[in-house]
């Protein structure tokens, strides 16, 4: 088999976009109010053991996918179970960051634009790079890191130069204790976005350089993470908690305020691209894992056939998902407490302890 | 290459998409609002709500000029309704075109509106895409935002830059208002620790006539806005308007004094020496002791001497300590008058209590809902160190060599 390569280098880029997607542009972690910066931090850490836990899998069986090894691990029917159950969590999360671009564009600019027309345009865009392969998307990210590098950089600019930080917005820290931190990190932060790059787990075998892939993914993730939790901190000291936290895109919200001599200003749409640009990516991971689950479940070569089935799939779930976008946040919020923690938790370990049980006990009978 | 009907297909997908017509706009349908008043009907929930609309062929300055010169820069729609929402879609009614609101600038509020309470005005103004945090808002003192809108101003042909220009530079460089923003506004009055204050503008001389474009085509306007004082609040109300000296005492407070003007006495001579103040820096920090709370304010404060009437001797360095010392002790009265004068009405408009958060939360967990009524109690320590760094192209004044 032909299978695409992708580089360590283009890895990083893939899971800062990842983590960025929708994450920077949300009032994200925002239930901890003044603290949602240490949340992020917290949730970081948290993330990063988990990436741990994915990798040591993926170092159990190097060639195969997250579906693939856990039929391998659980056994034919039980891991085939398990296997579908991730696929259809992929397919519901990519639904979710679909809904959320569309929502976004709905609220911000395109007031009177169906969501279902940018919904469909944004995953036929996805769609067409998947249907060039990996690959293509792998170098998409090294192009997209250095625009998404370049917006932050310049915007951070800008909204220091424009002097509308103030950092008394961000004090006291732990105003209400490390209570409210906690139950914003488990599970909120925690799960989104670092548990959701259990679909990275379906990307690992393409890697070129296996050994770098633990070392560059804790870098990338730390390395977002803090990102994260700057852009939200900047987004308190900007607004306060209070707005930040009742704003739903409060990046931007934060960015319409920059104004640099009366010139400067009016720098929304240069938050929108980003937000974007990272919820591009973001959808297509989460679809390209759908994708690749399904074709391997079901036995269908090439997987390429299945890119258009599963879109249409993603495309229906994004639109009846919910029916007001505060029913598609409450949902979101429900869903990471109880499914996805079963999912992006649950799942690896039991696959973990059962591989571990079976390498163990295996070595006693022999 | 084998998928040319895939190509094909994608390439007609982008023609609808890519056109972007979806959500088009014309301009020439479009009313761009300059600035919205909002006033209070007597009797009922009612709000009188006004809109300054750009007439665009007076604006554009005169290449093609057909139909400029015909009708004043901005014409005032106004209707009544219980949300802004609602005469929003009403006043289409009255005015030809859609309104668009990205640019709006200022937003005025009547002063019987502003005492009535202006908690229920500003949600709508975060929830619409169109509308920017960033406007200012500005309260009509002892009119109606109506009339204020319906001033016809010279030097700039939208009033609403007018009166943006107008707090700009007078925050700036005279410092007795503020720009506050609408998010501002949200802060202060979601704050516990804290109410807001609004600048206040007024109209100079007739209203009536300043409303014709004849007002503009004299070289001394029959009206005129102007900004003046800054309105207090207390939960939302606003309760009391503080002019020259205490305004500027609050602005000074707040750290937003940018620039200013000081006077000093000389001797016997009231108010001979002015200063420019160039820089001021001011720290509050607050405590409480045995249930009272000790408000403690240092303030750092820079300035050149820029007029002087009393033969001072400016090469000698007592001379200047001692207009330094002056300038301490009278920027403390001010300050204080400002405290004394909010602590009179229970409303803690600089942030005393958010200083309190900020350095002993528990303590302010126990006191927040209270504070109002603590901060009027709380104890007045100042500290203002003040530095004259220069006395402009001359040392000494011409008025000691006769």
């Amino acid at each position: 088999m032909d299978t695409p390569k992708i580089s360590i280098g283009q890895l990083f880029a893939l899971i800062i976009l990842f983590v960025f997607g929708t994450s920077i542009a949300v009032n994200y972690g925002l239930d901890a109010k003044k603290d949602a910066w240490l949340a992020i931090l917290l949730g970081t850490f948290s993330g990063c053991l988990l990436f741990s836990l994915y990798s040591y899998l993926y170092r159990q069986y190097p060639t195969l996918t997250l579906t693939s090894y856990a039929q391998r691990i659980m056994g034919r029917p039980i891991g085939w179970v398990l296997g579908l159950v991730l696929v259809l969590y992929f397919i519901y999360d990519a639904a979710r960051d679909v809904r959320d671009a569309g929502e976004l564009l709905v609220t911000s600019v395109f007031d009177t634009t169906p969501i279902f027309v940018l919904n469909a345009v944004m995953l036929l865009a996805i769609a067409y790079v998947l249907y060039k392969g990996i690959e293509v998307l792998a170098r998409l990210s090294e192009i997209f890191i250095v625009v998404i590098v370049g917006f932050g950089i310049v915007g951070s600019i800008l909204v220091f130069a424009s002097n509308i930080i103030d950092l008394n917005n961000l004090l006291p820290v732990l105003e209400f204790g490390w209570k409210p931190i906690l139950t914003t990190t488990y599970p909120n932060t925690f799960i989104f976005p670092f548990g959701e790059m259990i679909c990275f787990c379906m990307l690992f075998p393409h890697l070129n350089n296996p050994k770098l892939q633990m070392k560059t993914g804790l870098i990338a993730i730390i390395i977002s993470g803090v990102v994260l939790s700057y852009t939200i901190a900047i987004d308190i000291a900007v607004l306060g908690a209070d707005i930040s936290s009742r704003s739903i895109f409060a990046l931007l919200t934060m960015v319409s305020k920059v104004n640099i001599a009366d010139f400067l200003q009016r720098l929304d749409p240069v938050a929108l691209f980003t937000m974007l640009i990272v919820d591009f990516f973001k959808i297509a991971l989460l679809y390209y894992a759908a994708v690749i689950g399904t074709a391997e479940l079901f036995h269908v070569k090439p997987h390429r056939r299945l890119v258009m089935p599963v879109g249409a799939v993603i495309m229906i779930a994004s639109m009846s998902i919910s029916g007001s976008f505060n029913e598609h946040l409450l949902e979101g919020k429900l869903s990471i407490s109880n499914y996805q923690v079963l999912v992006v938790i649950g799942i690896p370990l039991l696959l973990a302890a059962v591989h571990l049980i079976r390498k163990y006990a295996g070595k006693g009978n022999r | 290459m084998k998928p040319k009907p895939i190509l094909l297909s994608w390439l007609l997908l982008s023609i609808v998409v890519l056109s972007g017509c979806w959500n088009s706009k014309e301009l020439s349908h479009l009313a761009i609002v300059s600035a919205i008043g909002m006033d209070k009907l007597p009797g009922g929930s009612e709000y009188r709500i006004s809109f300054q609309v750009i007439n665009p062929s007076e604006i554009s300055s005169g290449i093609q000029g057909g139909g400029g010169g015909r009708t004043t820069a901005v014409t005032v729609f106004a209707d009544n309704g219980s949300t802004l929402f609602e005469v929003i879609r009403k006043i289409t009614r009255k005015v030809p075109r859609e309104l668009l609101f990205s640019h709006v600038k200022v937003l005025v509020i009547g002063e019987a509106l502003a005492r009535d309470g202006i908690n229920d005005l500003f949600d709508t103004f975060e929830r619409l895409h169109q509308t920017r945090l960033t406007t200012k808002v500005v309260i009509a003192r002892n009119t109606s935002a109506e009339e204020i809108l319906g001033v016809i101003t010279p030097m700039e042909k939208i009033p609403a830059d007018a009166i943006e220009g107008k707090l700009e530079f007078s925050s700036n460089l005279w410092s007795e208002n503020l720009e506050y923003t609408i998010d501002d506004i949200i802060r202060a009055l979601v704050s516990k620790g804290r109410e807001p204050v609004i600048s206040g503008v007024i109209v100079q001389g007739e209203i009536e006539r300043g409303r014709k474009k004849s007002n503009v085509e004299m070289s001394r306007p029959d009206a005129l806005i102007m900004v003046r004082g800054l309105a207090m609040f207390k939960d939302g109300k606003m309760v009391q308007w503080l002019d020259g000296d205490k305004a500027r005492g609050v602005i000074k407070l707040l750290g937003k004094i940018k620039s200013s003007v000081e006077e000093l006495d000389c001797g016997s001579k009231k108010d001979a020496v002015t200063v420019e103040l160039t820089k001021s820096k001011t720290r509050i920090k607050t405590s409480m002791h045995n249930g009272k709370p000790l408000l403690e304010i240092s303030i750092i404060e820079e300035g050149g001497l820029v007029d002087t009437k009393c033969a001072l001797d400016l090469a000698r360095m007592d001379e200047l300590a001692m207009l330094e010392q002056r300038w301490s002790k009278r920027s403390a009265e001010v300050v204080t008058a400002s405290i004394e004068a909010a602590q009179k009405q229970k409303s803690d408009i600089f942030g005393f209590g958010e200083a309190l958060n900020r350095t002993n939360k528990l303590e302010w967990k126990r006191v927040q809902n209270d504070w109002n009524t603590l901060f009027a109690k709380g104890e007045i320590r100042v500290v203002v160190d003040s530095y004259i760094r220069n006395s402009g192209m001359r040392i000494k004044s011409f008025l000691q060599q006769s």
